[in-house]
């Protein structure tokens, strides 16, 4: 998986962890910035769930919080926690 | 009149000398050795004594040894703990700060404090990572505590302000007492804790609960998510875990394989547990999840022992507890005493022969208590109570909405959230209308779902009509709303 479908899958998967009102619309119009759209707690450990489930990888919720402001600061963690650009 | 915690904690503190006492992701203490560190930070508290008073010390942080610690010191020095939930806002904390009177901070150094607050001690000294900082002083001059009054929690209050709920020496020791005489808890236990410690499901079942047999508390901060409590579970060999359903339904997603070898009670409270969920855990893990119901004024109330079933449980030692037409009423030795910042709302919610009224509704068969819904409007998100009128209140603030309405629906998971149907002018955008109320709610208050449309549907007397609003939510958002301009 290149970098851009790694970042496309976490962008799918955002959205299904949401609370069902966040659209790609929606975040693009936010620079993809999660906190933006009001992503809550229960969003999140939905997303860091799915995306160990689906990428094979653990984050750790206490890493510093401007790793999970945005679509590209989640895929740019889930890279470093050893997903690379060819996994 | 002499407070009883101190003296409490300073008795099982020394007789369960060299036990494990509580640990974090940072180290842990024995209980001679949390002994030392609180007295030693209580010395640096005294400092700061108010003349005439005790002084009045918010807990504002997430879980770890250092929050232990500073409870403790607060105690010992003769003060009084504000636990203030760290999800809150700095406006709510503000807000709390010159409600209450506080005088002291006990914090995180990146919390954002300083509009209200001087750092008096740097992190870094005996409350470890903690900061200290001293409350400017507000005006009018602050309400008088009551004499017996040793803790204060909040609840969120129904006025658009968290209420602070005062708690006599005697009713922290008797829920914590009554907690563990209930649920067998034991020297031998292990507690992992995932609940911040100012909320009741920590507070009652993990704080004063765990140190009186000798137990030890493993504390976790930040988000629960399953692989990360594994982690825990493993390298604490917890016995228990106590958590909102969100962690439960986490670890039913990542379905681990491992890490539950030690665990022998999961406990839940805070917000309904789906039956799947409850299910699926134990079918995984081989535990059995308890349910435990506490209300914040009156503190833990039940325990269902037999971990099976949707039932919460029989009550507690020293409960009495009533499930009539007016709702659930409880008198229990847990009580608070009121609310220190809105006087006389804890008092009406008292009847003439002591019992509160929840606010809940249920029946009680077989001595087994049986929740069926809410008498009162307060929406439960993961365990948080919303007041919807205070969150359409904030949107009407923001610039051209021209009504709101916020209520309870399911999101997409079939989960309980706070939706919000705004009637908004053209340019409107349901990003502006977050960010507005982020300005001024904590996070967990700003709605998961938000939908814009010109007019409010109402029913054939005016008002709005929340099964309307609902179905609204179940519709695509049509490209012509003002969402979309």
């Amino acid at each position: 998986m290149d970098s851009s479908a790694l970042r496309t899958k976490i962008l799918d998967l955002a959205i299904a962890a949401g609370d069902g009102s966040v659209t790609a619309d929606e975040l693009a119009g936010a620079n993809y910035s999660l906190r933006d759209v009001g992503y809550s707690s229960l969003s999140y450990m939905r997303l860091i769930d799915s995306i160990e489930n689906e990428v094979g990888v653990y984050l750790d919720p206490e890493a510093p919080t401007e790793h999970y402001e945005t679509i590209d600061s989640v895929t740019a963690l889930v890279v470093a926690s050893g997903i690379g650009a060819d996994a | 009149m002499r407070a009883v915690l101190p003296d409490l904690f300073t008795d099982v503190l020394t007789r369960h000398g060299e036990r494990l006492a509580v640990s974090d992701a940072a180290g842990s203490l024995g209980y001679a050795e949390l002994l030392q560190r609180a007295r030693a930070a209580s010395d640096t508290l005294a400092r700061h004594e108010v003349p005439g008073e005790r002084p009045r010390v918010a807990l504002y942080a997430t879980n770890s040894v250092d929050y232990v610690v500073s409870y403790l010191a607060t105690l010992f020095a003769g003060g009084v703990p504000f636990l203030v939930d760290s999800a809150f806002s700095p406006f709510d904390l503000s807000r709390i700060a010159e409600d209450c009177g506080l005088d002291l901070l006990v914090h995180a150094p990146g919390a954002e404090v300083h509009a209200i607050a001087d750092e008096v001690h740097a992190a870094g000294g005996e409350f470890g990572v903690l900061a200290v900082s001293r409350v400017r002083p507000f005006d009018p001059p602050r309400p008088h505590l009551l004499d017996a009054t040793e803790v204060c929690r909040f609840t969120s209050g129904s006025t658009g302000r968290p209420n602070c709920i005062e708690f006599s020496g005697a009713a922290v020791s008797a829920a914590a007492a009554n907690w563990a005489k209930g649920t067998g808890l034991s020297a031998d236990d292990r507690i992992a804790c995932f609940a911040a410690l100012s909320n009741g499901l920590a507070f009652n079942t993990s704080l004063l609960a765990a140190f009186l047999p000798g137990a030890s508390l493993h504390l976790s901060s930040g988000l629960p998510t399953a692989t990360r409590v594994v982690r825990l579970l493993e390298s604490t060999e917890a016995t228990r875990l106590v958590a909102f359903p969100a962690l439960y339904e986490s670890i039913v997603r990542r379905a681990p394989k491992e890490g539950f070898a030690a665990v022998r009670t999961a406990i839940s409270s805070g917000a309904p547990l789906r039956e799947t969920v409850r299910e699926e855990f134990t079918r995984l893990t081989g535990v059995p999840i308890h349910n435990y119901y506490g209300v914040a004024e009156a503190g833990p109330l039940t325990y269902a022992a037999e971990g099976a079933g949707s039932g919460l449980g029989a009550p507690l030692p020293g409960v009495r507890l009533l499930a009539t037409e007016q709702g659930i009423r409880v008198r229990s030795e847990s009580m608070g005493s009121r609310y220190l910042n809105a006087p006389g709302v804890f008092e009406e919610r008292v009847d003439a022969e002591g019992y509160y009224h929840t606010g809940d509704q249920g029946h009680l068969r077989d001595g087994v208590l049986h929740l069926t819904g809410r008498t009162s409007r307060l929406v439960n998100v993961g365990g948080r109570k919303i007041d919807p009128i205070e969150i359409a209140d904030v949107l009407r603030t923001a610039p051209g909405v021209l009504d709101a309405v916020a209520f309870e629906a399911d999101n997409q998971h079939g989960d309980p959230t706070l939706a919000a149907v705004v009637a908004v002018e053209a340019g409107v955008s349901a990003q502006s209308l977050r960010t507005h109320c982020a300005a001024t709610l904590p996070s967990f208050k700003v709605p998961g779902i938000l939908r814009l449309v010109d007019r409010i549907p109402a029913n054939s007397i005016g008002k709005p009509s929340i099964e309307r609003l609902r179905r609204l939510l179940s519709e695509p958002q049509s490209t012509s709303d003002p969402q979309s301009n």
